[in-house]
């Protein structure tokens, strides 16, 4: 078969799939009648599974081996990204429950901690966990950069320079400058900080690593331009580079803002993941292109997202992508507006702020509108696609 | 965002380049609280397969794959794990496996959840709290989401989060049988007020009691014992009866529909008011609150129909329900007798049939516009 054809095969199964999950989520409670039929799949596979237990068995031995503790918190958290997959995250944190409420843990230990609870997204307690680090060790470059980061997501962008700065002093120079570069991006210094990237990414030719990181960097300075044939290109560059799952999505994401669907369409076909982010892609290219498994897709991720929504606290944690899915999936604009005010009481990205004023305006909301612009002028990011109603390139 | 950093991390590390976050729900484990036929009080338990095997390890033949036989071979220690995490205090209420509900498998969203029944020998009563500690130390953001048992659907709380470790909780409290042990007012009044606005049975109420209140034809109105003997005799009849029909519907023994009894509370209505002109009934009359009694009985059911509450519990809410109904009957009785007494004697038995006349006229109106379908009138 020609490849198309086997893609096309894969969907249509995957389209069914979806159905007949999404038939049994409505049933009943069963009880199997064979011993050999498989009734769920475990994502730990092979060698991890085999290491983590492994690292398990030793940590109930010695629960304040903090060497173990680690390599578990780390090896789950390495799998928790890979698959999307909070529960595993989850248990990272549960490997350090040793050193719970500990003000003398580890450097280590809390730098674990703070990074594990900015994946779940805890902002506020990541920053705080970071603090404590620097109190103790205050040109740390990883709780530096951590630091930056958390305070860039949460839109205080003079703290993060800060952390970018004392980078510098802690013998991180080239980290500082990009670092610093992509704050100014931020605030509407596109040429500057193109220039400074452009600098960054000549003085460590050598490094493939280095170059994905900087175009990427650049990519989402493209983005916030209203520049998305060069955002486009620089994804594709930083993809080169290096292959990195953060730098795909984000170039899908860049795809589906030009309506270059079959582009994301094929990207997304090259990714065996069914994690929700993949999904919700997934579900807006569908829709898009007018395919007919939009609808099982559609199915599929509210089901997901309605039980997820069932713990109360929740609600916020994904409010991006369930405004989104509102947005661009069920075309609900007033919902979206909620759900992207939501998110961003807890983190403000330009994507959060774009999502809002995006929701607004297809829900005639003018007032929402000028409350994107007003929290975008407060926190000093500069992103043409808040201005103006945007054309698409 | 927090992908950019990994990546960064990773450079600055010298570590492996790690993968982005993607959106994906936590371990939750879904609890309800319930009470069965008799009282006592149950809890049902479901645990995702995914965070048993990480407990457990279940996948016996380490394939990444759980079959049937790995999990229903290991269901006395998955009970038993699960149970460890649900303490009930006082001690004397401590859940059990319950013995005639095996495990069972229930597939949401995310994956395949373990069904687990447990009961405990106290009732809501005894005000039993619930300590939740499961997966705790394996999992700090696992969350219970408990379901209380609510006495009222309508009015029924939102799921509660409990923290692995967190404080106690009192999943009984506001379910139907502690209401009902707190002599809450809920049913009785909801009993009363279904009579006081229920115009068809108020009238249906005056037209039995309105001869014997105003005397028939030309003979005085009965006084003393031949008033109030037959009085009491009609309105017990009529409540025993309704008694009956309610309780029968309530548990869902017998069910009538709607468009069928509410014609009939017009025709019976209509009938009771011909008798008044001319003597139909005659020695039969008790007999036929009686029998308009089991009609009516249908029409009071509506508001316990609309909830849902185990046997025991909904035994006790049609009780407080029928108190309010004979409460309301009662009032109606009494307040018709005395609006009535000043006319006895004086005319008393023309205001009967005047009266009469114009409830039977109601009636046929309320059973057209019921068989019908349509409305007529305001009430």
């Amino acid at each position: 078969m020609r490849p198309h054809r086997v893609a096309h095969c894969g969907r249509l199964l995957l389209a069914a799939a979806l159905l007949a999950g999404g038939l049994q989520v409505q049933a009943a409670p069963w009880q199997p009648v064979d011993d050999a039929e498989i009734v769920e799949t475990l994502p730990l596979l092979g060698a991890y599974a085999a290491e983590q237990r492994a690292l398990r068995a030793r940590l109930a031995r010695q629960p304040r081996d903090a060497a173990t503790a680690l390599a578990l918190s780390r090896s789950l958290l390495a799998r928790a990204r890979a698959d999307g997959d909070a529960r595993l995250a989850g248990q990272a944190l549960g490997a350090l429950g040793a050193w719970e409420g500990d003000a003398a843990a580890p450097v280590e230990i809390r730098l674990q901690r703070a990074t594990l609870h900015q994946h779940l997204h805890d902002f506020d307690a990541a920053a705080a966990e970071l603090a404590a680090v620097l109190a103790g060790s205050p040109r740390h470059p990883q709780a530096l950069l951590t630091l930056a980061t958390v305070a860039r997501v949460q839109g205080r962008y003079e703290a993060s320079d800060r952390a970018c700065t004392t980078l510098a002093e802690a013998g991180q120079p080239l980290y500082a400058r990009a670092c610093l570069a992509e704050n100014r991006a931020l605030r509407g210094e596109a040429d500057a900080a193109r220039r400074e990237l452009r600098a960054l990414l000549a003085a460590a030719p050598e490094q493939p690593d280095w170059a994905g990181w900087v175009r990427t960097t650049m990519g989402e300075l493209e983005l916030r331009a209203g520049r998305l044939d060069a955002a486009i290109a620089e994804l594709h560059a930083a993809l080169r580079a290096a292959p990195d799952p953060y730098a795909r999505l984000a170039l899908v994401d860049a795809l589906i803002e030009a309506r270059r669907w079959t582009e994301a369409q094929s990207m997304l076909a090259a990714d065996a993941g069914d994690g929700d982010a993949l999904l919700l892609r997934r579900a807006i290219v569908a829709r898009g292109l007018g395919m007919p498994e939009a609808d099982a897709l559609r199915r599929e991720l509210a089901a997901r997202y309605a039980q997820a929504a069932l713990r109360p606290e929740a609600a916020a944690v994904h409010a991006r992508e369930r405004a989104r899915f509102a947005l661009e999936v069920e075309g609900d604009a007033p919902r979206a507006v909620a759900l992207a005010r939501a998110n961003l009481r807890t983190q403000r990205e330009a994507i959060d702020l774009v999502i809002l004023t995006r929701a607004a305006r297809a829900a005639g909301d003018a007032s929402a509108v000028a409350e994107a612009a007003a929290l975008a002028a407060r926190i000093g990011l500069r992103d043409v696609r808040l201005g103006a109603a945007e054309g698409r390139s | 965002m927090s992908g950019r950093l990994r990546l960064a991390l990773a450079l600055l590390l010298g570590a492996l380049a790690l993968l982005p976050a993607r959106a994906h729900q936590a371990s939750d484990a879904y609890l309800r609280a319930g009470s069965a036929a008799d009282g006592t009080l149950t809890l049902q338990a479901e645990v995702a397969l995914r965070d048993l095997d990480l407990a457990l390890e279940l996948d016996t033949d380490g394939d990444g794959r759980l079959s049937w036989g790995e999990v229903r071979r290991r269901e006395a220690e998955i009970g038993a794990r699960v149970l460890a995490g649900l303490t009930l205090s006082p001690e004397r209420c401590t859940l059990r496996p319950a013995a005639d509900r095996a495990l069972a498998l229930d597939r949401k969203a995310d994956g395949v959840y373990a069904v687990l029944h447990y009961t405990s020998a106290c009732s809501a009563a005894d005000g039993p709290q619930l300590a939740y500690t499961l997966f705790q130390g394996v999992d700090p953001t696992h969350r219970g989401l408990l379901r209380g048992d609510a006495a009222d659907p309508r009015t029924a709380a939102p799921l509660r989060s409990l923290v692995p470790g967190g404080a106690a909780v009192a999943p009984w409290s506001g379910s139907a049988a502690a209401d009902l042990a707190d002599a809450g007012p809920g049913f009785f009044a909801d009993g009363l007020h279904h009579i006081l606005i229920g115009a068809d049975h108020v009238l249906f109420l005056v037209c039995l009691l309105l001869p014997l209140a105003l005397g028939r034809g030309d003979a005085p109105p009965p006084r003393g014992r031949a008033l109030w003997w037959p009085l009491f005799g009609l309105v017990t009849a009529f409540t025993v009866a309704h008694s009956i029909t309610l309780g029968l519907a309530a548990w869902r023994v017998l069910a009538v529909p709607p468009s069928v009894i509410e014609p009939l509370i017009a025709a019976s209505i209509a009938v009771a008011a011909a008798d008044n002109l001319r003597p139909l009934l005659g020695r039969w009359r008790t007999l036929a609150a009686f029998g308009f009694g089991l009609v009516h009985g249908f029409g009071f059911a509506g508001p316990l129909l609309e909830i849902d509450l185990p046997p025991a519990a909904m035994a006790w809410a049609m009780l407080q329900f029928n108190l309010g109904v004979e409460a309301g009957q009662l009032v109606v009785v009494a307040l018709a007798v005395l609006a009535l007494h000043p006319l006895r004697g004086r005319g008393g038995a023309a205001w009967m049939r005047g009266g009469s006349a114009v409830a039977g006229l109601l009636a046929l109106v309320w059973l057209g516009e019921r068989v019908l379908d349509v409305k007529l009138l305001p009430v």
